[in-house]
């Protein structure tokens, strides 16, 4: 036993530098481990703006700024609709189609039936929400994945979308929607509805970080074996994401309708490739458990002002869609690329303090 | 009782000398050997992440050593591949099964080396070249049996016959009994000392002390990467020697002290003839307040089953389940959380009892958020964290902080995680599901401390372990499972061996009743 004691000695002694540093390595790296998609996207935005500003004349104009942040606003808050149903390890491909149903249903609301525009609002919100629940419900009642019902109601929305308005066009008047859309905020270069974009982000992330339900929503993602195990009520869990993620849907049509006016059923039909792009750029693990709400804001920027530098260069419109898909799958390798590097990372900080493991419980 | 070689048989089979091994800039062993010498059982021991299976996939030509010499017969050798090592004569059978379950036994035994015949595999060949290598471990089945249909601990048998198909010297067995009863295990050691005394060196890697004792004659102890002891005779140190050595200070087992019935209080579950979706038939079972029940039973026993159903994983289809003296309907574990108190430590760690990816926090305070959350839910990790580090200080969990990913810690962590969240969530009654299996005596003994400390305080128990020392140890009631069905009960707390003699009676009973009556059920139904 003797050199065991003093095997014992050696390490205690020497253990205190390695472990603090290792500790301080390891808080760094799980400090930005959360944040490596923020900080690649702000790394993003600032190339594409120097280099299309240098590039195509009138990028960096406030007129250009300001569609950007326009475009990148809704976007962003699609982003978040996604991101809802990917926290816990579900997708919804039905977004452009509750988007569909919302618009039809502000429309008919504040130019066939005259309602006042508050109301209008709430019940936009309350279809949007209502229509994502039911999805939640037949995915829970039929043990369907998510993809698949979600699949089945994006042609069934859009569908009875197009039946209810009958493809009718509403123009929107009220000076409220307008001025959000069209108005300016601070400078003429930004759009209010950035500010509507920048409260859906600041509830999110409050949601993710400061709210039990978030908290469930990432625990269910991550392992729903083992939360529901734990005591967590995994099917309530799961229809309040369905909610939330109709709400913002929701909150995603007044914004567009707010900027085009002109509204008609087939708005959404192009929504799913952004909410993608925002989501898994941004950050969001696809298979659950993980969110970036700043990631999802900055990846909805960097996405416009891709497209919009591309045309601002010339590109023709037909070749602007390419780049488009290209990107969400660089965002999906690049999602897999984080977390296989996590996956190595994760032996080496096991083993990183071979000797003794540190007092237990005592440094935090 | 060893027999040790005597000095002129001492001859060395395989050595590793002085390896050292670093994984990115991080040592896993340093300077560490392990000499086997001919005919002997030689057990290899530490804590998890201590470097054992660093040392085994070094032994095997899975990884070069950065430093060291690996010697076989006396020959300096240089292992390039797995394939390497086993032209040399080592051999290893894993901890998790590399077994194709739809495979017949002669497939899985010959599988790669199948006997061919103009191209094709002779499948007469291959049943009559595996029908030896069988018998030799004392697998008495048609080769032609399907895999899947061996118990644990004849597919560790079926493992070890693959290994000798291999004609191996050297034969590495990690953790061969994590998973098997004691009757596999006595049958399991009468094949290791054939095999010794026919020339075999064995390297046994259990956590198990009293298998080690029983059965292997030198011993190995790694620490941190380290040789605390090299190739030791057992004779000359003590169980509390070994684990002063594995852990680096000194812990006075718990299993050690004795067990003492405790007085419990009024009943708290009580099962009436239970019924339920996965099999069980007429279950009767009471749980007293501050009383630990013992449920032990083979694997495939239907305890684990009768767990989940209790706290609504599964559905119960018949009979009455009364908590605290009252009826309840338990839906799901947010039922019996909440309403009931009732908490499961499942056995199935990784999926099911923690978020891996998690923070040890969070996984910790999942059963308490709902108690602490403000209106509309708003919580904060500040509010969490005084409920949180209480049940992992009482545990000793060891880590940097709270916020580190639970999958970063060792197993026996892990384990210790899993449990602090039920006492985190106050439960009056939580299950135990095979709470020590594959966790270090260190570890394994803090859960043991642990149980009985709650059913002194009051907490009912239950305890489902196929470890039955464990359960003899622990355990006031002890309740045998078989077949979905009870069959034997009694008090806990005695002599182990008279305890472990009834228990396998009852269990070895059940067995031969249940094929006559099985029968006369098939001979009966057609002509009703």
């Amino acid at each position: 036993m003797a050199a065991g004691a003093a095997i014992e000695g050696q390490i205690d002694a020497a253990a205190p530098i390695p472990r603090l540093l290792t500790n301080a390595v390891e808080r760094v790296r799980e400090g930005l481990g959360t944040q490596t998609s923020a900080i690649g996207l702000i790394f993003l935005i600032t190339i594409t703006w120097t280099a299309f500003g240098i590039a195509g004349s009138g990028f960096l104009g406030s007129y250009n700024l300001y569609s950007i942040g326009q475009l990148a606003a809704r976007d962003a808050v699609l982003g978040m609709a996604q991101a809802m149903l990917i926290v816990v390890a579900r997708m919804n491909l039905a977004v452009g189609s509750i988007g569909a149903v919302c618009t039809s249903m502000l429309g008919y609301l504040l130019v066939s039936a005259g309602v006042p525009l508050w109301l209008a609002f709430l019940l936009v919100a309350a279809v949007g929400v209502l229509a994502a629940l039911l999805m939640g419900a037949v995915e829970l009642m039929t043990g369907l994945s998510s993809f698949i019902v979600t699949l089945a109601f994006l042609s069934a929305y859009a569908g009875g979308a197009l039946l209810f308005t009958g493809g009718q066009q509403y123009q929107i008047n009220s000076s409220l929607i307008t001025r959000l859309g069209n108005g300016t905020l601070f400078s003429s270069a930004i759009c209010p509805l950035v500010a509507v974009a920048v409260v859906c982000g600041v509830v999110c992330w409050l949601l993710y970080n400061r709210n039990s339900l978030g908290w469930k929503m990432l625990a269910v993602g991550a392992n729903e074996r083992a939360a529901r195990a734990s005591g967590v009520n995994v099917s309530r869990v799961v229809l309040a994401a369905y909610a939330l993620s109709g709400l913002l849907c929701a909150v995603a049509t007044v914004m567009n309708a707010s900027y085009e006016l002109n509204v008609n059923a087939g708005f959404g039909s192009d929504w799913l490739l952004p909410s993608f792009i925002a989501a898994v750029l941004g950050g969001v693990a696809l298979t659950g458990g993980e969110i970036s709400v700043t990631g999802i804001l900055l990846a909805a920027l960097f996405f416009d002002s891709l497209q919009s530098g591309l045309t601002i260069i010339n590109v023709p419109s037909y070749w602007i869609e390419l780049p488009e898909g290209l990107v969400l799958l660089v965002a999906v390798l690049l999602d897999r690329a984080r977390r296989a590097r996590r996956r190595t990372m994760r032996p080496r900080s096991l083993a990183g303090t071979p000797a003794p493991e540190p007092d237990p419980v005592a440094a935090q | 009782m060893h027999q040790e070689p005597s000095a002129e048989a001492r001859v060395e089979t395989l050595a590793l000398q002085n390896i050292s091994k670093a994984f990115g800039g991080v040592a896993a062993l340093i300077d560490t050997s392990l000499e086997l010498v001919r005919g002997e059982i030689h057990a290899l021991i530490g804590e998890n992440g201590a470097g054992k299976s660093t040392l085994i996939n070094i032994a095997t030509g899975v990884y070069r050593p950065d430093r060291g010499v690996i010697r076989v017969g006396g020959q300096v050798v240089h292992f390039s591949s797995p394939g390497a090592a086993a032209e040399h004569g080592v051999a290893v059978v894993h901890q998790e099964r590399n077994l194709v379950r739809k495979f017949s036994l002669a497939e899985n035994l010959l599988l790669g080396r199948q006997p061919v015949n103009k191209g094709l595999v002779s499948y007469r060949q291959m049943v009559a070249d595996a029908k030896p290598w069988l018998e030799r471990v004392g697998l008495h089945f048609d080769p032609r049996t399907e895999a899947s249909r061996l118990s644990p601990g004849q597919a560790q048998l079926l493992e070890i016959a693959k290994a000798l198909t291999r004609r191996c010297q050297v034969l590495l067995l990690d953790e061969p009994t994590s998973s098997i009863t004691d009757a596999e295990f006595e049958h399991l050691m009468g094949i290791l000392r054939e095999l010794r005394d026919a020339g075999t060196s064995i390297v046994f890697v259990s956590h198990k002390l009293e298998e080690v004792y029983a059965l292997c004659s030198r011993v190995t102890v790694l620490r941190d990467g380290r040789n605390v002891l090299n190739g030791v005779p057992l004779a000359e140190v003590s169980q509390g020697d070994i684990v002063r050595a594995m852990v680096g200070r000194h812990i006075e087992l718990f299993a050690s002290t004795g067990a003492t019935r405790r007085e419990t209080g009024p009943a708290h579950l009580e099962l009436r003839g239970v019924s339920t979706e996965l099999g069980h038939h007429r279950i009767d079972l009471t749980l007293h307040r501050g009383e630990i029940v013992g449920l032990y039973g083979l694997v495939g026993a239907g305890r684990t089953e009768l767990a989940r159903s209790i706290v609504g994983l599964a559905k119960i289809t018949g009979g009455e389940l009364r908590v605290a003296g009252k009826p309840a309907k338990i839906r799901n574990p947010y039922d019996a959380l909440r309403h009931h108190r009732i908490g499961y430590v499942s056995e199935d760690r990784k999926d099911e009892g923690l978020i891996l990816t998690h923070s040890i926090s969070r996984n910790v305070g999942m059963t308490v958020w709902r108690r602490l959350e403000a209106k509309m839910g708003w919580i904060s990790e500040s509010r969490v964290r005084p409920h949180v580090t209480p049940p992992l200080r009482r545990l000793d969990v060891r880590m940097h902080r709270v916020s580190q990913p639970v999958g970063s810690l060792s197993g026996g962590n892990q384990q210790k995680v899993s449990a602090a969240k039920w006492i985190a969530a106050d439960a009056e009654l939580l299950i135990f599901d095979e709470p020590t299996v594959g966790i270090d005596v260190a570890a394994k003994d803090a859960m043991h401390r642990l149980i009985a400390e709650l059913a002194d305080d009051g907490t009912a128990i239950l305890l489902i372990s196929s470890d039955l020392r464990e359960v003899v140890q622990l355990a006031d009631r002890i309740v045998v499972m078989g077949e979905f069905r009870i069959l034997d009960e009694l008090a806990g707390g005695g002599e182990y061996g008279p305890i472990s003699e009834r228990v396998m009676q009852a269990i070895t009973a059940a067995t031969l009743a249940a094929s006559p009556v099985a029968r006369d059920a098939v001979a009966g139904s057609p002509t009703h």
